[in-house]
């Protein structure tokens, strides 16, 4: 009967550790998309309100 | 004496956050696959002749209109944004994803959040004064009351502690980054954490395509749906793409108003951590400001700083016009990504419960939005 409480206590203190890594790793993609986006979106403005200044449109 | 420091004793290396982004050799084909297929339904201001949109205005030109209305333009609605999901849910789901798209097909988030920070280009100050107030007194009522609605009804129908807290999130905040945000803190376990976000992900692809038919049945303004869309719809994704899909206008207003809820996810995610946990796990460590550090949306700042150049005028009108074009062109890619990930076998692992807890509690939620809509067009602070 103990074994199979500390089985099921193992298993589940496993579970959690996957679900921690799971956030852990889905917070460091969020972050790192975050950064991404704000090159490109900043990059696309400075570049389409350079040509402009260029006569594009 | 020395002391010798072995392997074991050394601290282990925190990863770098850009080892979390798959690199370009891995992604080029789903990048490729997304940018090829968002140009076959046609971008908008591109008019090339051999487009999924062209199409679809022939035959609404050659077919007789019903009603005085074309077929697919009118009565469909079948714009650049329905197009762009409905290909990449037929992509998915009949013809099939090869495994080295889904890589490429990832960075469909990192194009959402350029298009919300390029969104900044096409507001002024007035768009703040005028929507500013009434936003933020509806998206304040959304997360927290949508989130009591989650928890009373979860702990009515007994579903668990974790359970709840993962849909009360899911469905009051930002869908699936909410789910897994508040997973660790509430101990969710893994299977929970899949079920909840399969609830937010079909709650919201059947909001997508319902909620611009109701509006236009009950000819709601488009800041009134923008807003609606905004405050109604569970993932971020989803919200802008159900806002263009009533129209630009109604984009542009959800887009501008999503960016209130965003920033009050670290509060919404300790708020339903305290509703809907007991007192013995609450007592575990959790550090707070740890919390609002880690789920504070960063690129608000980008939008924030787009938004200030363009009410300081720093970029004359042809300028900001070409802006809000390109963003609509990341917003492609990005609804193209969208329908691409849209797996329609997540309705079935959704399962009965919890499309019931979710789908009702979720419509509830939009019955409490159309409301709170009502009272503010009614005291005059909406269009």
């Amino acid at each position: 009967m103990a074994d199979v409480t500390n089985k099921s206590l193992d298993q589940s203190s496993e579970d959690l550790k996957k679900v921690e890594a799971a956030a852990d790793e889905k917070q460091r993609r969020h972050r790192v998309d975050e950064y991404i986006a704000m090159i490109i979106a900043l990059g696309a403005v400075a570049i389409l309100w350079c040509l402009q200044y260029l006569g594009f449109y | 004496m020395t002391t010798q420091i072995t392997y074991d004793q050394a601290p282990a290396r925190v990863p770098s956050v850009w080892s979390a982004l798959p690199g370009f050799r891995k992604s080029w084909p789903g990048l490729l696959a997304m940018a090829i297929l968002a140009l076959l339904c046609g971008l908008p201001g591109l008019n090339f002749l051999f487009t999924l949109d062209t199409l679809l205005h022939y035959i609404d030109a050659v077919l007789p209109p019903i009603y005085g209305k074309g077929f697919f333009t009118d009565l469909l609605h079948m714009n650049y944004v329905v197009n762009c999901l409905i290909v990449g849910i037929l992509v998915r789901n009949v013809i099939g994803v090869p495994k080295s798209w889904e890589p490429g097909l990832t960075y469909s988030g990192i194009f959402m959040n350029v298009g919300i920070i390029m969104l900044g280009s096409q507001y002024l100050l007035s768009d703040l004064v005028k929507l500013g107030a009434v936003s933020v007194v509806i998206m304040i009522f959304m997360v927290f009351g949508g989130a009591l609605i989650f928890t009373y009804m979860g702990r009515w129908l007994k579903m668990g502690d974790s359970m709840t807290a993962l849909l009360a999130a899911g469905f009051s905040m930002c869908g699936v980054s909410a789910c897994i945000a508040i997973s660790p803190m509430v101990r969710a376990k893994s299977e929970e954490v899949a079920y909840a976000i399969a609830v937010s992900v079909t709650f919201g692809f059947f909001c997508l395509f319902a909620l611009p038919f109701l509006g236009h049945l009950i000819h709601m303004t488009n800041d009134a749906f923008g807003l609606f869309s905004a405050a109604g719809v569970p993932n971020s994704n989803q919200v802008i793409a159900t806002g263009f899909n009533y129209s630009f206008e109604a984009g542009r207003v959800a887009g501008f108003t999503n960016i209130g809820r965003l920033v009050l996810i670290p509060a919404g995610v300790l708020f339903i951590y305290f509703m809907t946990l007991g007192k013995e796990i609450r007592s575990s460590s959790v550090s707070y400001w740890q919390i609002i550090r880690e789920k504070f949306p960063i690129f608000i700042i980008g939008f924030a700083i787009v938004w200030t150049l363009n009410c300081l005028k720093v970029w004359p009108l042809p300028a900001s016009e070409a802006m809000g074009r390109v963003m609509e062109w990341f917003f492609s890619l990005s609804f193209i990504g969208l329908g691409l990930l849209t797996k329609l076998s997540d309705l079935k692992k959704a399962g009965a419960k919890g499309v019931v807890v979710g789908y009702v509690a979720g419509s509830l939620r939009l019955g409490l939005c159309l409301l709170l809509l009502y009272i503010a067009t009614k005291m005059g602070v909406l269009n």
